[in-house]
């Protein structure tokens, strides 16, 4: 009897079409989409060519005059300098001197306005690309980009946050997605859940029940093969695919002189095993590094933060050029906020939305550009204004998603940002 | 047989139908099964398959009633059962199992709260809730009934409470979720504009659903450390289009329904308890318990979404798909079929569980999984079908655009209404303000009396004392008439009372002062109210246009979305019959390509074969050629050397006669010379054998010249013959490459029409897919996934043993013996406490294996690590170590391989193996009996972990 392979699925529908789209670029040699679930060579090519995204998360609200739109000199500027970077005529704060040597791979947005000074609320916008409300439900950045990056074939989780410490499960963040898409958290070099076989279990035992697995699986498919039943089939081999790449979460694998260059932090650990996931073609690869929520004493905290992120930031960035890997990767260093130009009574600075900045780096972008421009002090954006619908478009862009399309979700449409926003195409490269 | 005869009637009946048009009533006299059936047979397009299997019934009903697999026993009973009522008896056994309420209550949980956190009402309270509420089959209305009047604050009620409390009443949320989870519409994105995608999702639903519930609000007993639900009697539903900019106000709207009309109260009093510092408000009239009308039977969208979801529940996708997108655009696959569904679950008093029995003894619940055997028998009825069907799509496409037309015009009336009322509007909320602003008022003045009063009291309790010092005074002032001291005393004392007395008096005017502020504020306050009342009388009286508008707009709209239904449902019927018909014209292609390749074939053939033929004659003219040639090569030969030899001869005659030339002319000089003419006569004799000779040969030259000739023109001739069949070769090649051509472009035409086939094919599979023809599979939900693991794997049972020992603790099996009401209260007992034991279990499953927390809980995913925790967690491969019977101990001790094999099949997928697969299992066991143990775990897990045990077929 003929296999009958029900294709009724608008998923499978769109796994495939995408699938075939990714694959177009490459070779030539495939059948269809299910060809692919038996042609692990064919995946590691694909994973090599993928892009990547890779973003900071400087979780609290990091200064934009402490960072990237420095104002010295001015009633709001602070006690800091500006230097010149490797881009003629850019200058960023004094705070990152190793940054300012690679501002040649990056392009700073100084206009972001996205009034909003909740923590909470703020965090929400920059990384779902819209305004939180009740009864809208939408997906994380890294759960967008792993859906529409990844070939259904990936065996790696296409969606990482790099915490400092906890970690090794999946978190609810990819709404209606699914949680396919989830972020998998990872911290402290813990590595996922069940990755490891346990005592008693032999590879040769493994080996011998999949193969019976499989064997039972192609008896059935000749009854019934549909998308669903290749995905379960198919999930047993991705499990077995991630047994074998397990170090690829391991970031004690680095070698002591990598440790000894990023240094002896958690940041600085959490971007070695960042640069590991990222070389091992993971899509969406997120950083968290805390925190900047400096009311108090805002100078003295920047000096500190930014001094562990502009060395392990750096040392990441130039491996990453010098690897080719930048080619494929966007790099985003964002915050929920900026801070407010008004030193406060305490020397600090406040929640701020309406005038800060976000940096995006690598595939994709216009290499040394400025978008948009804060007035002397930067109390206002007063050239290009830009939100966070427009930054999540244009990450997305940047990466080769087409950010006017929508996603197939069983028969409904959910489009894939804000329709009513577009990217901002003078930074697209 | 009975089936077999039903299925004829139905299709009697359908022919019946379409001929004449049949009554309802007709119909409605038959069990609704048969109903269903018969009217699903209408709609199909497609061949509906066989029956299921007994094994594969068995498995499937018991995962839906029941929520696990049968025990094997029950497996071997029921195949080995001859009863032709086998199906029905267990349905209506397994709808009796404790099991299925507690399984109904599992999903209702999953459904109702979507893995929401507990965070408000304990989950083991709202499951329990939901698990006695399934054991007395509440009905579905009840409900509804139950999870929008409870407020929470009676601890009997609470659990119904946590629909709200645990989604923390955000109106907004409640919006989305009662719209989707009772009413089957998702209208999230019609909240801040009308749907962009669905025409017929509106902002003013939105907004009608949200007026229910937009004044209920969490109120948080901080001394209790509860939360509870409170509800003001104020706060508008008003809405603005970001699009359009039109702005209007919703008053509480069920999805499809009407406006509902509401008790007025005067302003202050319009509460129970008023809202105030930590006190929970409670309005007079409540908007939320408003949503209880949906339960009287008479809201479409409430009576269809429950059937709705059952079916998708028991039949792998919904009539309406998915299940809480019921629009115009999005059709059931048979309109009929769910208005039937809910108009008999409304007439059952909403049912579940009478529904639910109906459902499962259809025959399209029972279909095979495997379609029907001719896919192509129902083809050529498309070309009957279509004509109709498309003249029909015409005329609703016409009555489409006219209704909407209506609509619209009626739309922009209606705003222009509402838009007229804004002045009325403004003042009544003016006066409302006004009216509010008079409250403080009057509470000022009632502090200040309240101030004063005790002042007044003090004094007089002052004053009572003083008089009586002062009385007494007099009294001792008599007894000791000339004491000065006394006599000073009582005149301190007279004069501090007539102090008091004047103290008194202007604190007695100052109190009146403030009574009758307090007066006069109520009365302005009561001025105000009534000026409230006044200019709501007016808003009411301008308002009138605009509330009869809306009536008629809504239906306009109710015909535009009727209409848009029907032509959207007969719209996808005829792209079902367009499939079948391409299918079938591929079909036709197909054959006519086929025919045409043999064909092609045979002109090739033939054309190679008159090549070949023509080659042996070319190869025979070539042959003669080369003979010819040779013989032509010999004649010259001969002819040239019998020229030779003409010339030898000759060589040898001239000179003699040369010799007698010369003689003769001497013999003229010297006539007569004897010497000379004996020597002429000796040359003349001497020379004739030789001329002879000479002649001879000459004769030989011409001879053979007559025959080099001839060779030379047979030779001519046999070259002209080659040439021609040459010629005839070559073009008996070219035909060669003709037909070549033809058959490639044959088989080319061949691969396309099989290719154009299959798409038609797949396009005709993926419609009937959705019409119900043959099983979809059905993922198993997490928690029929764990338990069917736990009782294939014997875990559950051994875990039982547990359970029983415990609960004989309390209820001794023998004591309740004797009493059948007892004995089903200790069966209910029981299962309760076993899926208690097992709830960590579940658990572990729903973490992995559930959509996240708010998400619609029916989507199918796969992900690696819930194989992760198959392959390598504790949980699972703990269930397969031996203990007590479970299903490793039971296979250690079968040692005849066949028995073996039928248990692992029947304890794990529910059927008997084929005989390929006992030789499979039986030659992955030989050579095992040092790790027969290992070899047993490593089946049982790969049978597991197989797609046919992950999906209820």
């Amino acid at each position: 009897m003929d296999a009958r392979y029900a294709c009724q699925s608008h998923e499978h529908g769109m796994a495939r079409r995408q699938f075939l789209g990714s694959l177009a670029a490459g070779a030539g040699v495939m059948t269809g989409g299910l060809g692919a679930f038996a042609q692990p060579g064919i995946t590691a090519e694909l994973q090599k060519q993928q892009k990547r995204m890779l973003v900071f998360n400087l979780h609290g609200g990091v200064s934009q005059l402490e960072t990237w739109d420095p104002k010295p000199g001015t009633n709001t500027g602070g006690p800091f300098r500006a230097i010149p970077t490797s881009v003629p005529g850019m200058h960023i704060c004094e705070l990152l001197p190793k940054t300012s040597q690679l501002m040649h791979h990056m392009a700073i947005v100084r206009s972001v306005d996205t009034n909003e000074g909740d923590h909470g609320k703020g965090a929400y916008m920059m990384l779902h690309g819209r305004k939180q409300s009740p009864a809208a439900d939408f997906p994380t950045l890294g759960a967008v980009v792993a859906k529409a990056t990844c070939p259904p074939t990936a065996a790696l989780p296409g969606h990482i946050i790099v915490t400092p410490t906890g970690g090794g499960s999946r978190s609810n963040d990819a709404s209606y997605l699914g949680p396919k898409y989830a972020s998998l958290v990872l911290g402290g070099g813990k590595p996922p859940a069940n990755t490891e076989r346990p005592e008693g279990l032999t590879i040769e035992m493994d080996a011998r029940r999949n193969a019976f697995r499989q064997q039972l699986d192609r008896e059935f498919f000749a009854r019934r093969r549909t998308a669903r039943t290749e995905a379960y089939t198919f999930s047993y081999d991705q499990a077995q695919q991630l047994l074998e790449q397990r170090d690829v979460f391991d970031v004690t694998k680095e070698s002591p002189a990598d440790f000894a260059r990023y240094g002896n932090y958690d940041l600085a650990r959490q971007c070695l095993l960042a640069r590991r996931l990222i070389e091992n073609g993971i899509a969406y690869v997120q950083v968290t590094h805390s925190n900047y929520d400096t009311h108090n004493e805002n100078f003295v905290f920047h000096l500190e933060q930014l001094g562990e992120f502009d060395h392990a930031f750096a040392t990441l960035v130039g491996d990453l050029a010098d690897r080719g890997l930048l080619e494929h990767t966007l790099i985003v260093v964002l915050s929920e906020f900026g801070r407010t130009p008004n030193i406060n009574a305490n020397y600090g600075r406040d929640h701020w939305g309406k005038a800060w900045s976000v940096l995006m780096g690598g595939t994709g972008i216009q290499k040394g550009a400025i978008i948009g421009k804060t007035n002397d002090n930067g109390t206002e954006v007063i050239d290009r204004k830009v939100d966070h619908a427009h930054l999540f478009h244009t990450y997305l862009s940047a990466v080769g998603v087409k950010t006017s399309g929508s996603f197939d979700i069983d028969g409904r449409e959910q489009p894939i940002a804000d329709p009513a926003y577009q990217p901002i195409s003078e930074l697209l490269a | 047989m009975t089936r077999l005869v039903c299925s004829v009637l139905s299709y009697t009946l359908v022919v019946f139908s379409t001929a004449v048009g049949w009554t309802s009533s007709a119909l409605a006299q038959e069990p609704l099964h048969r109903q269903i059936d018969a009217l699903l047979s209408q709609s199909q397009t497609g061949p509906v398959a066989a029956l299921a299997s007994d094994a594969e019934f068995l498995r499937r009903v018991s995962l839906d009633l029941v929520g696990t697999l049968p025990t094997p026993a029950e497996t071997r009973a029921f195949l080995s059962d001859a009863d032709p009522q086998k199906r029905a008896k267990v349905v209506d056994r397994l709808l009796a199992d404790p099991r299925h309420a507690l399984h109904l209550a599992e999903w209702l949980d999953a459904t109702l709260m979507e893995r929401r956190p507990a965070r408000n009402v304990p989950h083991a309270d709202w499951l329990k809730y939901l698990q006695e509420s399934c054991r007395e089959n509440k009905p579905w209305n009840q409900f509804l009934k139950e999870m929008v009047t409870t407020d929470g604050a009676d601890p009997a009620q609470r659990p119904a409470a946590r629909f709200f409390l645990d989604r923390d009443a955000e109106p907004h949320i409640m919006t989305r979720d009662i719209g989707r989870i009772f009413f089957g519409v998702d209208l999230q994105c019609a909240q801040c504009h009308d749907h962009p995608l669905v025409d017929h999702y509106a902002q003013s639903d939105y907004y009608g659903l949200f007026a229910f519930v937009n004044r209920t609000v969490m109120f948080n007993d901080a001394e209790a450390k509860t939360s509870y639900l409170g509800e003001l009697a104020e706060g508008n539903a008003d809405y603005q289009s970001v699009f359009t900019q039109d702005a209007s106000r919703a008053r509480p709207r069920l999805p499809g329904g009407e406006e509902l009309s509401e008790p007025h109260f005067t302003l202050g009093d319009e509460y129970v308890v008023a809202p105030a510092d930590k006190v929970r408000p409670i309005a007079k009239h409540s908007r939320r318990a408003l949503l209880a009308q949906a339960a009287e039977g008479t809201n479409a969208a409430f009576n269809r979404n429950l059937p709705n979801r059952l079916w998708a529940q028991f039949f792998g996708r919904g009539l309406v798909h998915p299940v809480d997108w019921h629009h115009p655009q999005n059709p059931a696959a048979n309109p009929e079929l769910m208005d039937r569904l809910a108009q008999q679950f409304v007439a059952s008093g909403f049912n579940i569980r009478e529904l639910i029995r109906q459902l499962v003894l259809t025959d399209a619940y029972q279909r095979s999984l495997d379609p029907a055997a001719d896919l192509t028998s129902r083809l050529a009825l498309a070309a009957e079908k279509l004509p109709p069907l498309e003249a029909q799509v015409q005329e609703l496409e016409a009555a489409t655009k006219t209704a909407l037309e209506q609509q619209s015009a009626l739309y922009d009336q209606m705003l222009a209404a509402g838009n007229a009322l804004k002045e009325t509007d403004q003042a009544y909320a003016a006066a409302v303000k006004a009216a509010v602003a008079l409250k403080k008022p009057i509470a000022d003045a009632e502090a200040a009396v309240a101030k004063t009063q005790p002042q007044v009291d003090a004094q007089q309790k002052l004053i009572a004392a003083l008089s009586e010092a002062v009385a007494k005074g007099a009294e001792v002032g008599k007894l000791l008439a000339d004491d000065a001291e006394v006599k000073q005393a009582a005149e301190t004392f007279q004069k501090k009372l007539d102090a008091a007395n004047a103290k008194q008096a202007t604190l007695q005017k100052t109190l009146t002062d403030q009574t009758a502020a307090v007066a006069a504020a109520k009365e302005k306050w009561q001025a105000g109210v009534a000026a409230s009342e006044t200019a709501y009388a007016a808003y009411l009286k301008a308002a009138e246009p605009w509330e009869q508008l809306k009536p008629q707009w809504k239906a306009a709209r109710d015909v535009t979305l009727q209409t848009a239904a029907r032509l959207e449902f007969q719209k996808r019927q005829v792209q079902r019959w367009q499939a079948a018909a391409a299918w079938q014209q591929g079909l036709q292609q197909l054959a006519a390509a086929e025919q045409m390749v043999p064909v092609a074939e045979t002109a090739w053939k033939t054309a190679g074969l008159r090549v070949t033929e023509q080659q042996s004659v070319v190869t025979a003219a070539q042959t003669a050629q080369t003979q010819a040639a040779q013989a032509l090569q010999q004649a010259t030969q001969q002819l040239d050397t019998a020229r030779g030899d003409v010339e030898t001869k000759q060589g040898l005659a001239k000179p003699v006669f040369d010799a007698i030339t010369a003689t003769e002319i001497a013999l003229q000089k010297l006539a007569g010379d004897a010497e000379l003419t004996e020597v002429l006569a000796k040359l003349k004799a001497r020379h004739e054998p030789l001329d002879a000779a000479v002649k001879e040969a000459a004769s030989v030259v011409t001879a053979r010249t007559g025959v080099q000739q001839q060779a030379a023109e047979k030779l001519k001739a046999i070259e002209a013959q080659q040439q021609s069949a040459a010629a005839e070769l070559a073009a008996r090649e070219k035909q060669v490459a003709a037909t070549a051509a033809a058959l490639a472009q044959a088989r080319e035409a061949l691969d396309a029409a099989r290719a154009q086939l299959e798409m038609a094919r797949e396009t005709a599979l993926k419609g009937w897919e959705q019409e119900f023809v043959s099983r979809v599979e059905a993922p198993l939900s997490p928690e029929q996934f764990a338990n069917a693991m736990m009782t294939a794997t014997g875990m559950a049972a051994v875990q039982m043993g547990v359970t029983e020992q415990e609960l004989e603790k309390t209820i001794p099996a023998a004591s309740v013996a004797d009493d059948p009401a007892k004995l089903a209260e200790r069966h209910w007992k029981l299962e309760q406490l076993q899926r208690e034991r097992l709830r960590g279990h579940l658990n572990a499953f729903i973490n992995l294996y559930a959509a996240g927390a708010g998400q619609p809980q029916d989507q199918f995913f796969a992900t690696a690590d819930q194989a992760l925790y198959i392959a390598n967690g504790a949980n699972v491969l703990g269930w397969l170590n031996p203990s007590g019977t479970n299903l490793t101990v039971r296979l250690q001790k079968l040692e005849d391989p066949s028995e073996f094999v039928d248990e692992l099949y029947i304890s794990v997928l529910c059927r008997l193996p084929s005989p390929d697969e006992k030789q499979q299992v039986t030659s992955y066991l030989s050579g095992r009996t040092e790790d027969r143990l290992v070899a047993i775990k490593e089946l049982i897990w790969a049978l597991l972990t197989s797609a046919e045990f992950r999906f209820n077929l």
